[in-house]
């Protein structure tokens, strides 16, 4: 062998390995089977801006809809699967009866809603303006010939009785609000692709969690958006545009449970910081923060779970022990740098949600970390299994230690051994948030373990959760749900693939994942009934 | 209703309301949750934490003759001593003699016409943030031990938070009220337990609406400190200004003129303090309080790091 064959082999090899390389780099994706069409129904937030977004933001909203309903802990997804009840539709059709009442009672609305000049105003022409101009809005589509017909004779027969232009416009504006085209999606396309209208309507629901502007019609209506460069550059116009925060606040409410505390309670004998408005206080914490890193920042999304920025009002503040910024509302601070509280896991938005009224629960904020965070499913309790966990004793005196012995109990091993452990890392933060570092007298052992992975702590748990690929990989998921409206099934596994890899190539943002997912050819393609 | 009823209405409570910053009650433990929450012996002298008084109460003769407080003059008096007026001094409940402790012998007249009532209004002032009075070591460098610390004394302003059991919450922010006074003055702990250089106080209150300035002459502290620093129980006492008592009974019965005479004959001979050199009316009137309180933090303070102590 020569002196320069080694060379020559390593070299070889080195092609070799080259070659791999490139051939990771260009890696395939299985194909994309889409999901099944359904029938979503607007969420209430998408319902209220829809209404605000065509008539303006100074009506009364109903407060009473039709509650939403999650279903793989999205009410995006929970609205794909929910019916509506007979007090729902009842509810729907106060609601437009209301909107309709205040829209033309309006000082000189009336003029805008029936865009005609005296005398034709109250012609048929003048009916079919109205709807003209604001089904496309609305509804996310043009009213056919047949559906603006009917709604012009409702409002024929409305002036007939009352005999005014306002009752004309009024009933007319009944008629579009109490639509099943406005309150639901149909997002049912041709040849297993949406056409451009359902694309721009899907767009506005998920980007501005609410209507298309005159903009996003336009090219709806020329088909343009069905370019993938236009729907790109719509997709970037969007999330650009002071709306996109209206759609962040909702996923972040949906995905990190915030609209649940609203309702939250805390034994006040217990907890003496509680007070009636800490559920809007937390929930406003969290979302403030969630739409500053992803807004503002174009933050990395494990931020959510490391950052020490906070936006606090003066109780929380208090729960938290820190110096409040104003006395006026919230403010942003900086937690400690040597504190233990960091990020979404040291909010009261999740360590009060996911405790009990009485005291913190391990096994609720390991759940929440297994489901939510890492998209991991959690097995229910059975039915007719004890779940009580045993009273403090002298050798079970915090709560970790009582759940130790739990598991003693092989019937409870596996699921607590499962879900607890992620939840130890968080009890040095009682049942609404406030730092302790003993329990019941006993000194906090924080530590715990996660997949395999031992941390000591909470601020080693974050690290370890922010990092992680199951965390990355659930937030692509769960975005993924939010704007599609369905749980991510089989044959999108490839598709989420892709939009992974983006995501981890991009820095983990969301605002560009956004724009990934809206622009993938998944967010177009329906499959046949039945599909998974 | 009788005389003595009458004398302890309106003006005499909103008096009283106010010398209650010179009395004392049985304190309560003012830990509240996550009290104790460290373990630290020496606190971070950088803390900026400070305490915001949140319960306040009279002393009382327990028995007749004893009741906690100071030695506000430095002497011994009984009913023959002219410079105290004739008040004879009580003992301390460790048998200390010499406290001046003159108010807490009008106590029995405050009880027979409502004490209940009238604590209660002390305490919804200080829920209303009419008596804010915050507390803040400066070069605290040992909790159980040290001979050099600053004790600043400052009113607060604003509406304090409370918390489930109707009092001020923990952990709370305040602001520095506009018309605060700034007194630093000198202080010691030993064994726990903070002493502090006599200062003069001129503290701002609301009471009903109505500002007051509560002028107290030669105030002392004692205060259990915990060991992070904060101080959750402890008396002060010093003399209150027959001036000032007189301005708050004009000003809390502006309208009733024979309540105000009223008042200042039971509370103008009440003195027993710093007696006039001329006429040798006594100016002042000896008071403690006994309060308790919670650790706040002032706006404008950066954040800290409490709840990174460690056991």
């Amino acid at each position: 062998m020569s002196p320069r064959a080694p060379f020559a082999l390593l070299l070889a090899g080195a092609v070799i390995l080259s070659g791999c390389a490139e051939e990771k780099a260009a890696t395939t994706y299985a194909e994309l089977e889409p999901a099944a069409a359904v029938l979503p129904r607007l969420t209430k937030s998408q319902y209220q801006h829809t209404i605000s977004d065509v008539f303006g933001d100074d009506l009364a909203l109903p407060a009473q809809l039709e509650p939403d309903t999650a279903s793989w802990g999205l009410l995006a997804v929970g609205a794909s699967v929910a019916t509506v009840s007979s007090r729902g539709v009842e509810l729907y059709e106060e609601a437009a009866r209301s909107l309709a009442q205040q829209i033309v009672a309006k000082p000189g609305r009336l003029g805008d809603l029936l865009p005609c000049t005296l005398p034709e105003a109250g012609t048929v022409t003048c009916t079919e303006a109205l709807v003209a101009r604001y089904a496309p809005r609305l509804w996310r589509r043009p009213a056919t010939t047949t559906e603006r017909d009917r709604i012009v004779s409702i409002a024929q027969k409305a002036h007939t009785a009352y005999g005014t232009e306002a009752a004309r416009a009024q009933y007319a504006l009944v008629a579009l609000l109490q639509s099943p085209n406005l309150l639901y999606r149909t997002e049912l396309g041709k040849e297993g692709v949406l056409d451009a209208w359902e694309l721009a309507g899907k767009l506005a629901l998920f980007l501005w969690d609410g209507a298309p502007d005159d903009a996003l019609l336009a090219k709806a209506a020329d088909a343009s958006l069905l370019d993938d460069a236009t729907l790109r550059a719509e997709a970037e116009r969007m999330i650009a545009d002071p709306r996109f925060a209206r759609a962040v606040r909702a996923f972040a409410d949906q995905w990190l449970h915030l609209d649940a505390l609203d309702g939250l309670n805390k034994d006040p004998n217990i907890f003496k910081h509680f007070s009636a408005d800490l559920g809007g206080s937390a929930r406003q914490e969290s979302e403030r923060l969630f739409a500053w890193l992803v807004i503002e920042q174009d933050a990395d999304i494990a931020e959510l779970l490391t950052t020490r920025t906070t936006f606090v009002d003066r109780r929380l503040a208090a729960i938290y022990d820190i110096p409040a910024a104003t006395d006026d509302g919230f403010g942003q601070v900086e937690l400690p740098a040597a504190g233990l509280r960091r990020g979404f896991l040291g909010q009261v938005a999740f360590l009060g949600l996911h405790s009990h009224p009485v005291s913190s629960s391990a096994t609720l904020r390991g759940a929440f970390i297994r489901e939510a965070l890492l998209c991991q499913q959690v097995p229910l309790p059975p039915s007719d299994l004890n779940t009580a966990i045993p009273q403090p004793s002298e050798t079970a005196r915090t709560l970790k230690d009582r759940l130790l012995e739990h598991m003693s109990n092989p019937s409870c091993f596996g699921c607590h051994h499962f879900i607890d452990p992620p939840g130890f890392g968080l009890e040095n933060f009682d049942g609404i948030g406030r730092f302790r570092s003993h329990d019941n007298g006993a000194v906090i052992d924080a530590a715990g373990e996660i997949d395999d992975r031992a941390f000591d702590g909470p601020l080693a748990l974050y690290d370890l959760l922010a990092e992680s690929e199951a965390y990355r990989r659930c937030v692509v998921q769960k975005l993924y749900g939010f704007a599609n409206g369905h749980r991510v099934g089989q044959g999108e596994y490839g598709t989420l693939d892709r939009l992974d890899d983006a995501f981890a190539a991009g820095g983990r943002r969301l605002k560009a994942l956004a724009v990934e997912i809206a622009t993938d050819p998944s967010f177009r393609r329906i499959g046949a009934p039945g599909a998974k | 209703m009788s005389t003595i009823q009458q004398l302890l209405s309106v003006g005499l409570r909103v008096c009283l309301c106010l010398c209650v910053a010179l009395v004392g009650c049985e304190a309560d433990d003012g830990g509240g949750e996550g009290a104790n929450t460290t373990s630290k012996t020496t606190p971070d002298p950088k803390w900026p934490w400070v305490t915001i008084i949140d319960t306040m109460g009279f002393t009382r003769q327990k028995p007749i003759g004893v009741a906690p407080g100071f030695d506000l003059d430095s002497k011994i008096s009984g009913t023959d001593d002219t410079s105290t007026c004739g008040k004879a001094d009580l003992t301390s409940p460790d048998g200390t003699p010499g406290v001046d402790n003159e108010f807490a012998k009008l106590v029995p007249l405050v009880e027979a016409s409502g004490i209940g009532a009238l604590e209660g209004l002390i305490q919804s002032t200080i829920n209303d943030g009419g008596i804010m009075l915050l507390l803040q070591l400066d070069d605290l460098d040992d909790a159980l031990n040290d001979d050099e610390v600053i004790l600043r004394v400052r009113a607060g302003a604003g509406v304090p938070l409370l918390g489930t059991d109707g009092l001020l919450l923990e952990g709370q922010t305040f602001a520095v009220h506009e018309d605060s006074p700034e007194v630093s003055t000198k202080a010691t702990v030993k064994d726990g337990i903070l002493t502090v250089t006599p200062f003069d106080l001129k503290l701002p209150l609301v009471v009903f609406g109505v500002k007051y300035d509560l002028d107290l002459r030669g105030v002392r502290i004692r205060a259990r400190l915990t060991e992070n620093g904060g101080m959750t129980e402890g008396v002060f006492g010093g003399g209150l200004t027959m001036a000032s008592i007189l301005d708050i009974a004009q000003k809390g019965a502006a309208d009733q003129k024979n309540l105000v005479e009223l008042v200042m004959g039971v509370l103008g001979g009440a003195g027993d303090l710093a007696p006039d050199p001329v006429t040798g009316e006594c100016t002042q009137m000896s008071a403690v309080l006994a309060f308790t309180g919670v650790n706040g933090y002032l706006f404008g303070e950066p954040a800290t790091n409490r709840d990174a102590l460690q056991p």
